[in-house]
């Protein structure tokens, strides 16, 4: 993207903004045949099939977050993305998940945040209307853990979902019911 | 010429079952590009129950609207005939 400076002032107000994620969408990169965007937001994806977006609704309580952090070496950008979301216990079902999602090279995430954002996870800004790319620095995965912790703590699993890109995730206007109508 | 909108045949081989969303009054709602419904059966697992999922085919205006509202790249613009308006 071109070098362009845009103004920006957040002391308008002072409506609280709370931080963290609340729930996530997710799928395989190459589920997404090509995704639209408008005035540089996602407003649709087209996908190789129907019911490929699985939701995901981890713990409340404060742990789930995605942070996306830019670094520079020597003169080279990149961006490492984390996103972090906790289920409690351990199940079968758990177990099995955490096995499938390990075996993802590139996956996509759409995170919803508690101010009602969504962030798109998983490959590289699109400028236009097109076919998504890997995160370039390094693919997008899903990298679970199994805990049972100790008798004062909690069981549970853990997914940790990091790539590296070349530029900051872009945001979609979809909400739940379209997500899910695909 | 009257015109109609069908999705390009390299896309529509690669992809026989993509589905997409469009807006149908003041709704957004999913439907298959090849213009026949699509069909998805989830087996259950450990995470639930069997799962059914069905989109309808999409129409001509969803067709048109993808093409002038989105400018997908899976949609052409063709004459009666079948031969593209347009080069894309």
């Amino acid at each position: 993207m071109a070098c362009t400076l845009v103004g920006i002032n957040s002391v308008t107000d002072c409506t609280p903004n709370q931080g963290g994620i609340v729930k996530s969408f997710g799928c395989k990169l190459s589920d997404i045949t090509s995704v639209t965007i408008t005035a540089g937001v996602i407003t649709n994806f087209t996908m190789a099939s129907v019911g490929l977006w699985e939701e995901y609704v981890y713990d409340g309580d404060g742990t789930a977050n995605f942070n996306q952090t830019g670094s520079v070496n020597n003169n080279r950008f990149s961006n490492e993305q984390a996103a972090f979301v906790k289920f409690k216990g351990i199940t079968a079902a758990y177990v099995d998940a955490a096995n499938n999602a390990k075996d993802c090279c590139d996956v996509v995430f759409i995170h919803v945040l508690a101010n009602g954002t969504r962030l798109v996870q998983g490959f590289e800004a699109l400028a236009a209307t097109g076919a998504p790319e890997r995160t370039q620095n390094r693919n997008t995965r899903i990298i679970p853990n199994v805990n049972t912790d100790t008798t004062q703590n909690e069981a549970r699993m853990e997914f940790n979902i990091t790539g590296n890109s070349n530029s900051f995730t872009l945001t979609t206007d979809l909400d739940d019911a379209a997500i899910l109508a695909l | 010429m009257a015109k109609k909108y069908q999705v390009k045949a390299d896309k529509l081989a690669r992809y026989p079952d993509a589905v997409t969303l469009v807006v149908r009054g003041t709704e957004k709602v999913a439907v298959a590009l090849s213009g026949k419904s699509v069909t998805v059966t989830k087996k259950a697992s450990k995470a639930g129950p069997e799962i059914t999922k069905s989109v309808p085919g999409a129409t001509q205006a969803d067709l048109k609207y993808l093409f002038e509202n989105e400018k997908h790249p899976f949609v052409e613009e063709v004459d009666e005939a079948g031969s593209a308006m347009t080069k894309t």
